[in-house]
């Protein structure tokens, strides 16, 4: 089961941005699952255009990738390159025809793909993505940089941003996943070794693993009080357990 | 699956990060009368608002040092008395802060100032290492009326190399009959800025708004400050 929800923050209401999060699923006829998110930078004025871009670009590329290789023998790493360069592209096109500048659609991207014997997947920005193999195991597969200053950041658009990307690949089957931007990053994972909090993900997988599990309720939960009183930023989640 | 399944789920305890700002205040014989008073509500605007803030609050920590002679203040208790230059004891969260009540004597050793609130931003960012608090950029906002009767210079070229570390965030705010040729000589990074009349509520607003703004950020993320109302970026030198 996957779900997934991007909610807007309450810093964003406050200060009438809108939300700067997107996400974006696909399922492949070979019951693989692929999934981006996308976090808009703050600072520029149409970030929640540009993340919308860039999550859409991203699935397109992967498909694009998937539709004649299987997950399993691809080499994800030049790959990966490949994909971030496309959503890159894809928003300095976008930009190019509006007449603006692609800074205006700043944001972040993490993007991958899960199949039954594996995952792979990338990122340039500061989200997350804690996996749990058959054993039950938790880890951080791709954690926010570890910077000097907190949340430091680099977006997709800038300068020589994909020589940051991080990339993991897993070739054992993977039985739970969370994606996440980076307002839910301080309450999921445990600084300064940013190892995921088990009481955070064990309750938020066994709930995805349930066939009665919605949307609506991984957003209510993003919105809800005690989540906002400790992030007041956009939050995207998403979750996929089997 | 029932209702309250996601009440289960627990959140990790981190400290909240830091951002860090040092206030380096010209309390030189000059300061005397209303603008010491001015000065001093400012500062208790400067409280109300930052704890107004609740994720900033808990985010900004606050340092005062005075010039002349050059003081670290006690800023835990609204009697803002010397205490020894220690980057443990100068600092306190935005929630414990309490506006020091502060007169003016001396004249203005503004070098000795600005080198002693980089020393204490410098051992505040250990502080944090040694117990894996994250931190934002350091500010330091230096207010005077005056000229600098000291070795400023050198001052400026350490406050350079911070800034091209990017180890700070530094703001000079000229007042009256401020040097602002001077001014104009600290920072590599931003011209200095001149108060409107006596509007030290304004800046102090400004200056609560824009770490509330700071303190929920990124990095690599320009922040949007709000536009000062209360003076104008000085273009004359």
């Amino acid at each position: 089961m996957i779900l997934s929800a991007s909610v807007i923050g309450t810093s964003h209401i406050r200060a009438g941005l809108p939300c700067q999060d997107a996400h974006a699923l696909a399922a492949l006829p070979n019951g693989a699952q692929l999934f981006a998110l996308a976090d808009g930078a703050g600072s520029a004025p149409r970030s929640d255009e540009g993340a919308k871009l860039i999550t859409g670009a991203a699935i397109e590329a992967l498909k694009a990738v998937l539709a004649w290789q299987s997950a399993a023998q691809t080499d994800w790493p030049s790959t990966f390159k490949t994909i971030f360069e496309a959503a890159l592209g894809g928003v300095r096109q976008y930009a190019g025809d509006m007449q603006a500048d692609a800074n205006a659609f700043a944001g972040t991207l993490l993007c991958g793909v899960w199949w039954d014997g594996g995952l792979a997947a990338a990122q340039v920005g500061d989200g997350a993505l804690v996996i749990r193999a058959a054993d039950g195991g938790l880890a951080t597969a791709l954690a926010p940089a570890n910077g000097e200053y907190a949340n430091e950041t680099v977006f997709l658009t800038t300068r020589n941003a994909l020589e940051t990307m991080q990339v993991f690949t897993a070739s054992k089957p993977i039985t739970g996943l969370c994606a996440m931007s980076d307002g839910l990053t301080r309450l999921a994972l445990q600084w300064p070794a940013r190892a995921p909090h088990a009481n955070f993900f064990e309750p938020l997988l066994a709930f995805a693993a349930s066939a009665e599990s919605r949307n609506a309720e991984i957003e209510a939960f993003l919105s809800s009080p005690r989540v906002c009183a400790r992030s007041d930023d956009d939050k995207t989640m998403i979750l996929f357990a089997k | 699956m029932p209702d309250n399944a996601l009440l289960k789920v627990e959140f990790a305890d981190n400290p909240e990060p830091r951002c860090p700002v040092v206030l380096l205040l010209d309390t030189s014989g000059s300061m005397a009368g209303e603008k010491i008073g001015e000065l001093n509500e400012g500062l208790a605007v400067f409280e109300q608002e930052l704890k107004a803030d609740p994720l900033a609050a808990l985010r900004v920590e606050v340092a005062i040092v005075t010039f002349g002679p050059v003081r670290v203040r006690e800023v835990k208790s609204g009697v803002g008395d010397a205490i020894r230059s220690d980057a443990g004891e100068a600092f306190v969260a935005a929630t414990d802060f309490m506006a020091p009540n502060l007169s003016s004597e001396g004249n203005t050793p503004m070098g000795e100032a600005i080198r002693t609130g980089l020393k204490l931003l410098r051992e505040r960012k250990q502080i944090y290492k040694q117990n894996a608090i994250q931190y934002y950029r350091p500010w330091m906002f230096l207010i005077t009326d005056g000229e600098p009767n000291d070795d400023w210079k050198n001052a400026a070229r350490e406050l350079r190399a911070e800034e091209d570390g990017k180890g700070v965030l530094f703001f000079a705010i000229g007042v009256d009959k401020a040097d602002m040729d001077v001014l104009g000589q600290l920072s590599g990074k931003r011209g200095p800025m001149k108060l409107r009349g006596m509007a030290f509520r304004e800046m102090f607003q400004w200056l609560s708004h824009s770490l509330a703004q700071v303190s929920r950020s990124r990095v690599n993320d320009a922040v949007n400050l709000p536009p000062p109302g209360w003076g104008q970026i000085d273009t004359s030198n």
